[in-house]
């Protein structure tokens, strides 16, 4: 991973700075197994080094981004960097205070503790990523309020009052304006720093499926890219919804079609049918057309 | 030839966007194959031309063509032409394109081995398609000539490509396609300029398939198209007007590709000839106001957002009590809707009373746990009327409007106030205050009353803007005094007769559109501000869903419970 953060052209005082605190915070071994192993890299130096100096200096930080634009790709890459284990905790419409931290239960004839994701995190040092954190409403988020501040603690009524661990960080990610998301409060953003994420370059999202697909001829990596930028064009004129908008389709697409399917049709699965809507589909249908032939498959895009 | 549908329509602007890496104008021309649905391989070519060359140049020649009778024949050679070097350049980008080419040209050579009348433009498009496909025909030497000189290469320019077409189109056919020359009608070989316009229809052959013209094709316009006489007595254009109308009440929210959708979604029906503006007042400065009724109308209406907030102020204290009162009223409304039920389960606050079952009859359910139930997001749409009817309490409808606005905002609700008044056949929608803007409440004094009201249309534009919200409840509140009025006519069945959008016919088509709004999930109600005589038709538009003030002062009050209501309900 840090030859990789070189690669984006990093600091290197910023890679040694990391170094520093992979040594200064070992992993227990019973949590190795949540140190993620990205799949995917995240591309971007500006975004990586305001991350990696915003989670240095021990802040949390709340990722804003629409579609595809990397916010867990992120996430999980910064747990990676830092050699942390991760939490993944969503967030949905009913989360609550007892859903995060944890809640009373009955065990071997006692009432205790269950815990929580966010209370296992602050105990073991672990990256928690709150995904969707604008699912929620901001009232059950307020139990959070003292754990993301300089408090740095977790105070349920009735048990101990921890401390969290130094290298615990959290980082949330929201879609905002995503339909049944909120607005989020005052109180909870300004516990994060706030890194806007941005739209991924044509040249980034080549080197993400040709990283990914390292058969795929550049040709055709050129024309996936061409099409998405398309769809995407047709997102921002309001022509059609984000629906058909799918990194993770289309890098599933190519993937489908190393086992066999033709391209087109494994785009048709991964993006097209994406969108439900009779009209849009037709839409998207069409932009596919005109851009990739039926008739490619395996033998034509990759490689031997 | 049939209409294309809409459907179809849009899926080929849709293709020339794409293929022209932009959103930002309309297609006029697109290509259809014979059941009417999208060509994607024209259609790219035409968008593609955009993205290469300097597409208004050609639209100069193409629009000369139009003035002669043969048009179609000129229009699609020289289409064939742009085609062979519009390709070139395009499918090192898009090498789909040899094989959606290919495919065209053996349909088209298929399409055409079945036909047996021949005009030029067959035997040259049919020589060229062979040549596509990678074969000579064998034909005249003029033909022969005439194509090799059409086929444009790829390493010419747009003025190029404009200069030889121009001159190529004078020598073999005469024309000129320098723009409106008066000359002569010239005769030649049978092809004569056409002599009326008019009578071409807007779909016609074009290859295998159809292509749309539409009126303004070419950007040929019909900005001077007049509006018909009988129904508005106005010496302006539509355009005109329109332009008139946004000087007037602001510019539009939408644009105008949006604008015609939604007109042509909402403007249809009983609302047919009528016209939408959606503005949140920004209006150009007074200083660039050349018509002085317009600008004296202007003085007017400042005088009168200065009374409206005066009028405001000098209430100050008991207008703040009443927002308070409000507020405090729609928060206990919501606390009281909020309350949690408890549930058993195996994990939550112990109850005492149940734990003797974990012990001896091994039942982990002794805790409680509270669920919340989600009232959901509620969006609240305050609709005034601002007709003249209501010249007389401009202050007290918009100070109630503000103090209203002013209590949602601080319960957290999202709130619209808008206000609705037709003019000449446009229905203007003004909003004052979106959801998310709270700091615009301080608009709602620009309330100021004009014209007439079509309350059905503005019911249904307000309908279409509430559903483009995402929120779960939706409760649009019209403040009216169920009087609709309007110029423009309507016809109460498919094939009656229009009548004036006034007393029954204008009360019937309301009650739908609310109808139609309740159906899809809002709920309406109105505050009737009306006189007793009108009680009735308020019953037959709104149901039991409205509520009567003799005055205005108790507005916030009235909505304050409308709202009460809403919550409790939900």
């Amino acid at each position: 991973m840090l030859d990789f953060l070189r690669s984006q052209g990093i600091d290197e005082s910023i890679i040694n700075e990391v170094i520093a605190f992979r040594n200064q915070y070992p992993v227990k071994d019973c949590h190795k197994v949540r140190i993620p192993v990205p799949k995917y890299k995240y591309y971007g130096t500006d975004v990586w080094q305001k991350a990696l100096t915003a989670l240095l200096a021990g802040e949390n930080i709340l990722l804003v981004g629409p579609k595809a634009t990397g916010k867990n790709v992120l996430a999980e890459n910064l747990a990676a960097v830092f050699c942390r284990p991760q939490w993944d905790i969503s967030f949905y419409l009913n989360t609550d205070a007892a859903s995060l931290i944890g809640t009373d239960t009955f065990k071997n004839g006692e009432v205790s503790l269950r815990h929580g994701p966010i209370y296992k995190c602050a105990e073991e040092g672990g990256f928690g990523v709150l995904d969707e954190i604008n699912m929620a409403k901001n009232e059950s988020l307020s139990v959070l309020h003292a754990t993301l501040d300089f408090r740095r603690i977790i105070d349920v009524p009735g048990y101990e009052r921890i401390q969290l661990s130094p290298c615990t960080r959290f980082i949330a990610t929201m879609n905002y304006g995503y339909a049944g998301t909120r607005e989020v409060n005052e109180a909870l953003a300004s516990r994060f720093m706030v890194i806007n994420m941005p739209i991924i370059t044509a040249d980034n999202l080549k080197k993400l499926l040709v990283t990914a697909h390292p058969a795929l001829k550049e040709e055709y990596a050129d024309q996936l890219v061409e099409l998405f930028q398309e769809i995407r064009g047709k997102c921002d004129s309001s022509e059609i919804s984000t629906k058909a908008l799918d990194l993770r389709g289309l890098m599933a697409s190519v993937k489908l079609v190393s086992q066999g399917l033709t391209l087109s049709q494994a785009l048709e699965m991964g993006i097209v049918n994406k969108t439900f809507d009779d009209f849009e589909r037709q839409l998207v249908s069409d932009i596919l057309t005109a851009r990739i032939a039926t008739d490619i498959g395996r033998e034509q895009i990759f490689k031997n | 030839m049939e209409k294309i549908s809409e459907l179809q329509t849009k899926r080929a602007v849709n293709i020339i966007w794409t293929a022209a890496g932009r959103h930002d104008f309309t297609p006029d021309f697109k290509a259809y194959n014979e059941a009417g649905e999208a060509d994607i391989y024209w259609n790219c070519i035409i968008g593609a031309v955009r993205l290469h060359y300097d597409y208004p140049q050609f639209e100069s020649i193409f629009r000369a063509f139009q003035e002669y009778e043969d048009s179609d024949t000129y229009e699609g050679l020289l289409w064939l032409g742009l085609e062979n070097c519009v390709y070139q350049h395009e499918v090192k980008q898009r090498p789909v394109l040899s094989s959606l080419r290919e495919k065209y040209a053996r349909d088209f050579l298929l399409a055409y081995s079945r036909n047996d009348y021949y005009s030029l433009y067959d035997a040259l498009a049919t020589a060229h398609y062979e040549r596509v496909l990678g074969r000579e025909r064998p034909m005249s030497k003029y033909d022969r000539k005439l194509l090799d000189e059409l086929e444009f290469s790829c390493d010419m320019s747009t003025e190029d490509i404009v200069s030889r077409a121009k001159e190529l189109f004078q020598r073999w056919f005469q024309i000129c396609t320098e723009e409106r020359k008066k000359q002569k009608k010239r005769y030649f070989l049978g092809f004569k300029k056409r002599e009326n316009k008019g009578k071409k229809t807007r779909y016609r052959k074009f290859g295998i398939g159809i292509a749309d013209h539409p009126d303004n094709i070419y950007g040929a316009g019909d900005s001077s198209e007049k509006r018909p006489e009988a129904l508005i007595n106005t010496r302006l254009s539509a355009q005109e007007l329109r332009a008139f109308m946004e000087t007037k009440f602001g510019k539009p929210v939408f644009n105008l590709r949006e604008t015609m959708e939604i007109e042509r979604e909402l403007c249809s029906g009983s609302h047919e000839n009528c016209h939408l503006l959606f503005t949140k007042g920004e209006r150009i400065d007074i200083s660039q106001v050349q018509n002085g009724f317009e600008a004296l109308s202007r003085q007017r209406e400042a005088a009168q957002i200065e009374s409206n907030k005066q009028y405001y102020k000098s209430n100050i204290s008991q207008n703040n009590t009443s927002i308070l009162k409000l507020t405090s009223k729609i928060q206990n409304s919501v606390l009281l809707h909020l309350q949690p039920s408890p549930v058993k389960s195996n994990s939550g606050k112990i109850n005492g009373s149940l734990v003797w079952r974990a012990v001896t009859v091994n039942d982990d359910k002794v805790f409680i746990k509270n669920e919340q139930d989600d009232m959901g997001y509620l969006c609240v749409d305050i609709l005034l009327d601002a007709s003249t009817s209501q010249q007389n309490r401009q202050e007290t409808v918009s100070s109630q409007g503000y103090m209203i606005a002013q209590s949602l905002t601080k319960c957290g609700i999202p709130c619209r106030v808008m206000s609705f008044c037709s003019m000449t056949g446009y229905t203007i929608m003004r909003i004052f205050r979106d959801y998310t803007c709270p700091q615009d409440n301080g608009k709602i004094f620009e309330y100021v009353s004009n014209g007439c009201n079509r309350d059905g249309l503005a019911i249904s534009a307000a309908h279409h803007l509430i559903n483009k919200s995402s929120y779960e409840h939706k409760l649009l509140i019209v403040l009216s005094d169920v009087k609709p009025n309007d110029v423009i006519k309507i016809r109460p069945g498919i094939s009656q007769e229009p009548v004036p959008y006034a007393q029954q016919a204008g009360i019937t088509n309301t009650a739908f559109e609310v109808r139609k709004a309740r159906a899809d999930g809002i709920s309406v109600v109105c505050v009737f501000t009306g006189e007793d005589e009108d009680l009735p038709s308020a019953k037959l538009v709104y149901g039991r869903d409205f509520a009567r003030i003799q005055s205005l002062d108790k507005l916030a009050d009235t909505v304050g419970m409308l709202i009460q209501n809403q919550i409790k309900n939900l």
